[in-house]
């Protein structure tokens, strides 16, 4: 296979110089987009997906991985699944997520007391859904944070954030997951048993 | 000629209209069939101007006898007749001749004003009288007859003195009615819209289309024209601002200082050639025209018939400078001051440009008058096949008056959002509106200049109508065709555009109609002149709608200069190029003039080609 | 151990949390009663060692004997005695461990500080291994670097990684080493063996005993330090567990340090449970305001908000350690409770007005100046000025004895008991102050600090005096007072005590003082300058003259460059323990 070397001039020839060849090039595309999306039937290269269209279901269309306002994740018992780790407080680059710890009780120990969502401050970029290491925190709602009356009223407490939250399965740390419950669950070696 | 036509028409129908074409090739073959020849030539003699109206102060009115058909036929018997036959005169006396198509009979009548003066008047109180006044005049009439053969024709002749109210008032308030609300204000509003859908449709987008009117169950989108609604009502109800150490007075006076010389430059523009009120169901020949454009008997269709017509332009499109320099400063604002700052410096720049490149043109055409100008233009060549290079000059420097894209930066949404940063509402909307005003004027502007104003080209359209009826039948049959064909593209292109489609259909279908008319009646040649008006209104509306159209076009393809670029093409690049054009058309019309190429008194050179024709078909 | 959940200590409480009565301490205490802390106390320098750390730095010291040795392939002198492990961290290579700690005896039971040595067939513990000559070790090839990871796998394998939860993430060696050596997924496939977690062993402490790594750190400490042995391992093997020996509880008076020194996250404070991430925190380096020992410690805040004191090592003070006692001097901090704004009578004034209006109020009256043994040098010398200057009666106010103990606590709860008497020069007894102020004796009287017990009686007659208090949080002394001036406390500024070894201590800055907070010695000059007084220069250059006649250099060189006062934060920076 051979090369060829291409030599393009990078002189500025007459006519670039007197501009109009490529406005009229420039303009000759334009126009040809303009034409073909009047004029063809389904209006040519348009793809818009027309949201807002009576018959057009916005869901339809967003990706998987799109991301919608958050929402907490419930445990078995309905309880929050969040364990205020603050890796997602500590990772979000807009500093929107505020959380407070308390004792829970249990294995669990933590949880939050109060997490709240500044949905204004927010830049949605997924970034605290990473972080979790408890699949506590998703964006999957396919819904968009509503426009609010008030900057307060978009700042979204834990219950808010749970109300749109359904149980959630995840396993955690792949292989030993469910390592807690199938683990005995008393072991009569131990006179401190947990339980 | 026929069949050809048709095969045209068949193979168009077929590929434009697809499917539709089904619909209507059985009525076109239908009429296509009954279509037969033009009605055999008769002997048609005219006087030109048809009548001929006198104010106190008009010189001696030339008239010409026309002879229209193909033999020459006698004249004789040229005599003044009627209640003041006494007042008028012909000037040099004539006598019987043959008239020689082509060839017309030229002579001039006058007037003595003076018997006209002063006086008693029936007063409109039944029995009473009035005195006249010795500045005033009575009204008078007589008739101008001769026989062609065995026929008598007699031309009016009327003296009147017209009142300012009826001579220019009324007129005028016609025309500004017309031109404004009929013309300017729509098609600004709808630049508005046109703007969004323009560019979303050039950008691969949807644009504007959810704004919708429901009635019961139907819901009418209009394919987002609406929007032009909804904008409005917006920008009414929007807040009011004034920041708060603004100057109020000036803030107010800014947005109007922008939109009146935008409205007030309209009235040099010529949107028509004349109206002549009391025939306008008559036939007319040119002659009549003129007489109404000189105001005897009708108004020439421009609001403002002035001498120096372009610097009037100058005159006031600088003051437009003003709106957006008191914005800028009235605002309090660092990025509307800068904003100013540079619309002024960049309006500045370019209306030298401006200036400079109009005068190429005015030495070919020898007139600041724009009515003048178009008419110098269809008698010579249309302005931008002799001045091209003016024509994109001006194009260019005139686009850049209206400060958009790619001369946008007095806005410079990505920096500075520019002089008007601080209006809301219609405050705001007032800068949007004449932003467009002075759109549709450049438009207009180069129109008039380069484009033959109201004129279809190739002369295919007279002051009596069509050159002939086979031109009005393939004129009508194409701008039928293309209107139609867009309309269904446009139906099938977007469901929201579906009212708007079928509109255009419709009208197309009544162009083919109108065209198949002709084609079975030979009319086409004779045109009621109302429908010669409307149809020159319609031209003039067209080629502005379309230049409006490139200049949208240009505003979304081309990015913003950067300032300094701005300002060397304005002077490094427009004002050489525009004097040097200049110079060049100077030199060339001084060459051709000396060689005698051009003739300030044009010969009769049709007249001749036609007698030679007539020579050669007994 | 019926309740398994520990009880939350409450954060906005202002005063220090009362401890709970202290088992019988199982050696003797020097100073028994309260000192007479304005009887002319003894301002002589107390002999005072910091405990003994068996294990110090390699570096050869003059004069003894030294050791030349090849660490992976330099050669390096260090001192005769000291361990490989120390000898490479004389080079820079932090050998990963878990359970030696330069402040206790080595165990050698992690087995994660392995090193080769040529000579020798097995790798070895290097914490436990003493130099020798022309000793050969490699402490990064392969087979270290295998071993490591092997037993970090070892340590894992039942570990419950906790970490979204554990108190200790962002600060666990645990995570440390597995970030720096291991990185590889787990191959357990089996349950993990369960042991108990949040169990509740003292007063301040909480075992969770399967993040227990089982260094024994712990168990050294209490029997080495407080000498407690309140701590043991019980069981073995995989099921072994650190559990609190029959019949005690984690309850000595240095308890929280093995929350300190624990690798990992098995120990955890009450106190500190749960408040807040370690990486959310920044350091700034001071000293404890609890007693007048003065332990070096680092202040750990967020936000204007301190969250706990951690022992800094310090080898003439405190050595590695602090009380739990002194811990609890953060709770001062409580952003609830500042004092904010100037207030003269119940009202709220800008502070240049209320200075003036003080100064007003002050002129010419017969007044008591206040020194506080709690407030730093500068304020106390700026004082002695103003004192000097009005003709002022002087007497010292400060805490009142507490608990006293050879390790590291002192009788006196004052941080700069010597430096305020110091400074202060011939003061009137403490007892006579109440006397004189029921009885009206003085017109005008200025606290320097709001520390100090005065009784009901005498904090009802200040309030029909001219009593003006620096104040930085309110109390009852404080709120008795009609002119309160906003002083910033010990976290928010330079200052110095002088310890009872004589010893300068250095404060440091954590944050800005907010609102209207100045130094006490920054309020009590402008006062001086409204009365007509000399300038004796701001706080800084006060500070300045402290470390010029001490001979100080850190602080020397602290407000010379203001760089170091900055706090550090502790993400990323560095694990404890
Ligand atoms: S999506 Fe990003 S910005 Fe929003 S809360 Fe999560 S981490 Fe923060
Ligand atoms: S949502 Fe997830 S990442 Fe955030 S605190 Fe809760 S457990 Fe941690
Ligand atoms: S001790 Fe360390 S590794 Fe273990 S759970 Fe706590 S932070 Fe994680
Ligand atoms: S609790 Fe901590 S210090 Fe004690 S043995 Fe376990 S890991 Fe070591
Ligand atoms: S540090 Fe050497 S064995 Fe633990």
């Amino acid at each position: 296979m051979t090369i060829t070397v291409k030599k393009v001039s990078l002189k500025r020839t007459a006519s670039d110089q007197i501009y109009l060849p490529a406005i009229l090039k420039g303009l000759v595309t334009t126009a040809r987009h303009f034409f073909k999306n009047t004029l063809t039937k389904g209006m040519g290269d348009v793809d818009t997906i027309r949201y807002g269209e009576p018959d057009v279901n916005v869901e339809d269309y967003y990706p998987q991985r799109f991301r919608g306002v958050h929402r907490l994740m419930h445990r078995d018992d309905g309880s929050v699944r969040c364990v205020a780790c603050m890796c997602c407080s500590t990772v979000c680059p807009a500093r929107c997520i505020y959380i407070e710890a308390e004792d829970r009780g249990g294995d669990e120990e933590k949880a939050p007391k109060s997490f709240v969502i500044d949905e204004l401050k927010c830049v949605v970029c997924g970034f605290c859904v990473e972080a979790c290491p408890c699949d506590a925190i998703r964006m999957d709602t396919k819904a968009h944070m509503h426009p609010t009356e008030t900057r307060a009223d978009a700042v979204l407490g834990k219950l808010d954030l749970m109300k749109r939250g359904t149980q959630s399965v995840a396993h955690q740390g792949g292989v030993g997951a469910d390592f807690r419950t199938a683990a005995p669950k008393a072991d009569p070696r131990f006179e401190h048993d947990p339980r | 000629m026929h069949a050809s036509f048709f095969a045209t028409l068949l193979s168009v129908l077929r590929r434009g209209m697809g499917p539709w074409s089904a619909l209507l090739l059985p009525w076109v073959l239908t009429l296509g069939a009954c279509a037969k020849d033009p009605a055999p030539e008769q002997v048609s003699v005219r006087a030109e101007p048809g009548s001929l109206i006198f104010h106190p102060d008009t010189e001696p009115l030339p008239i010409e006898v026309v002879n229209h058909g193909k033999r020459p036929v006698p004249v004789q018997g040229f005599q003044i007749t009627g209640n003041d036959w006494s007042s008028f005169s012909i000037v040099e006396p004539i006598n019987g001749q043959m008239l020689v198509p082509g060839r017309p009979l030229r002579f001039s009548v006058r007037v003595d004003a003076e018997t006209f003066r002063g006086g008693t008047l029936p007063s409109a109180v039944q029995g009473e009288t009035r005195e006249l006044g010795p500045d005033e005049f009575r009204e008078g009439e007589a008739v101008l007859a001769f026989r062609v053969g065995e026929e008598t024709h007699e031309v009016p002749l009327t003296f009147e003195d017209p009142s300012w109210v009826t001579a220019t008032l009324l007129p005028g308030l016609l025309k500004v009615v017309l031109l404004v609300l009929g013309f300017i204000m729509p098609l600004a509003s709808l630049l508005l819209w046109q703007e969004r859908k323009q560019s979303a449709m050039m950008q691969d987008r949807v644009g504007p289309n959810m704004a919708r009117i429901s009635l019961g169950g139907l819901t009418i989108r209009l394919w987002g024209l609406l929007h032009i609604a909804t904008d409005g009502l917006k920008m009414f109800f929007k807040e009011d601002f004034i920041p708060r150490r603004a100057h109020r007075a000036m803030y107010t006076l800014a947005p109007i200082m922008a939109l009146v010389p935008a409205l007030v430059v309209f009235a040099i523009v010529p949107f028509g050639d004349a109206l002549c009120y009391e025939r306008l169901l008559d036939v007319l020949a040119q002659a009549d025209v003129d007489q109404c454009a000189a105001g005897r008997g009708g108004t020439p269709l421009q609001i403002a018939h002035i001498d120096v017509g372009l610097l009037f332009y100058f005159a006031i499109a600088s003051l437009a400078t003003w709106g957006a320099t008191l914005a800028g400063w009235a605002s309090y604002n660092k990025w509307a001051i800068l904003g100013a700052l540079r619309a002024s410096a960049q309006m500045i720049s370019y209306e030298v440009a401006i200036g400079l490149t109009i005068v190429g043109a005015l030495l070919v055409y020898g007139t600041l008058e724009p009515h003048a100008l178009v008419h110098a233009q269809l008698d010579s060549a249309w302005g931008i096949l002799l001045q091209p290079v003016a024509f994109v000059l001006f194009f260019t420097a005139a686009i850049a008056e209206t400060k958009r894209a790619p001369f946008d930066l007095p806005e410079g949404e990505s920096e500075i959002v520019g002089y008007f940063i601080e209006y809301s509402g219609m405050r705001f909307g007032l800068f949007f509106l004449s932003e467009f005003i002075e759109i549709v004027f450049v438009s207009a502007l180069v129109t008039t200049l380069f484009l033959g104003g109201w004129a279809l080209p190739f002369e295919m359209f007279g002051a009596s109508g069509f050159a002939a009826p086979w031109v009005a039948q393939l004129f009508f049959t194409l701008v039928g065709l293309i209107i139609g064909a867009t309309g269904v593209a446009v139906w099938r292109a977007s469901k929201h555009a579906r009212f708007v489609g079928a509109t255009m259909l419709g009208v197309g279908v009544l162009h083919v109609c109108v065209a198949l008319f002709s084609l079975m009646t030979g009319w086409g040649s004779e045109v009621p002149h109302v429908v010669v008006v409307l149809v020159g209104m319609l031209t003039w509306g067209v080629k502005v709608f379309v230049l409006c159209w490139l200049q949208l076009l240009i505003r979304w393809t081309l990015p913003r200069f950067r300032y300094d670029q701005l300002m060397s093409l304005g002077w490094k690049g427009l004002l050489p190029l525009s004097l040097a054009n200049i110079a060049l058309t100077a030199i060339v019309i001084y060459a051709l003039s000396a060689a005698g190429t051009i003739d300030p008194e044009p010969t009769d050179a049709e007249g001749e080609a036609a007698a030679a024709q007539l020579g050669a078909t007994p | 151990m019926a309740d398994t959940t520990p009880p939350k200590r409450s954060r906005s409480s202002a005063t220090i949390p009362p401890l709970a009565p202290e088992p019988p301490p199982p050696m003797s205490v020097p100073h028994s009663g309260p000192i007479p802390v304005a009887m002319g106390p003894d301002l002589s320098p107390v002999d005072a060692p910091a405990p003994h750390a068996p294990n110090l730095p390699a570096e050869p010291i003059e004069g003894e004997d030294a050791v030349s040795m090849t660490i992976d392939g330099e050669v390096v002198v260090v001192r005769k005695g000291t361990n490989v492990l120390e000898a490479a961290k004389r080079l820079g290579e932090d050998v990963s461990h878990f359970c030696y700690h330069r402040g206790l005896s080595i165990a050698a039971s992690c087995r994660q500080c392995l090193v080769e040595v040529e000579g020798m067939g097995k790798l070895q513990p290097s914490c436990q291994l003493a130099v020798q000559d022309d000793m050969v070790v490699h402490t990064k090839n392969d087979r270290v670097a295998q071993a490591r990871q092997d037993m970090l796998e070892f340590t894992l394998k039942n570990h419950p990684i906790d970490c979204p939860i554990c108190d200790k993430a962002g600060e666990c060696t645990l995570q440390r080493h597995y970030m720096d050596h291991d990185q590889s997924l787990t191959r357990v496939d089996v349950a993990k063996i369960r042991k108990p977690k949040h169990k509740d062993i003292g007063r301040e402490i909480v075992l969770d005993a399967e993040r227990c790594i089982l260094c024994s750190r712990c168990v050294r400490f209490c029997e080495e330090l407080p000498q407690t042995g309140e701590l043991t391992m019980i069981r073995r093997g995989d099921r072994e567990i650190l559990d609190i020996a029959d019949g005690h509880r984690l309850d000595n008076a240095y308890s929280i340090n093995v929350v300190d020194i624990c690798p990992v996250g098995a120990l955890t404070s009450k106190d500190f449970r749960f408040a807040v991430r370690a990486w959310e925190l920044r350091a700034t380096e001071t000293t404890c305001p609890g007693c007048a020992t003065g332990c070096s410690v680092e202040l750990h805040s967020k936000h204007e908000q301190a969250y706990r004191l951690v022992p800094r090592f310090d080898a003439s003070v405190n050595g590695h350690w602090m009380c739990d006692e002194g811990r609890y001097t953060y709770k001062e901090l409580d952003p609830a409770t500042r004092t904010r704004f100037a207030s003269i009578d119940g009202r709220q004034l800008p502070i240049a007005q209320a200075l003036a209006a003080t100064a007003k109020r002050l002129q010419g009256k017969k007044t008591a100046a206040v020194f506080s043994s709690t407030a730093t040098n500068e304020a106390n010398r700026a004082l002695a000025a103003l004192a000097d200057h009005m003709g002022a009666d002087r007497f010292v106010l400060g805490r009142p004895p507490g608990k006293a103990d050879d390790l590291l606590r002192d009788a006196d709860k004052n941080p700069n008991t010597r430096g305020a008497h110091a400074a202060a020069g011939e003061v009137r007894h403490e007892a006579e102050l109440s006397l004189q102020i029921a009885g009206r004796a003085y017109e005008a009287v200025i606290f320097l600090d709001d520390e100090g017990e005065v009784s009901g009686v005498v904090r009802s007659s200040l309030s029909s005096l001219t009593s003006v208090i620096l104040s930085d949080r309110r109390n009852a002394l404080s709120d008795a007072c009609t002119i309160r001036l906003p002083a910033a406390s010990w976290a928010e500024h330079v200052g110095t005590y002088t310890n009872r070894q004589g010893r300068l201590r250095v404060i440091r800055p954590a944050w800005r003082p907010e609102d209207d907070r100045h130094p006490r010695a920054e309020l009590v000059r402008e006062l001086l300058l409204a009365l007509g007084g000399r300038d004796i220069g701001t706080a800084r250059e006060q500070a300045r003259a402290v470390a010029e006649e001490y001979e100080h250099e850190e602080l020397l060189a602290l407000l010379t460059d203001p760089q170091p006062t900055r706090p550090r934060l502790l993400r990323f920076g560095n694990s404890r323990g």
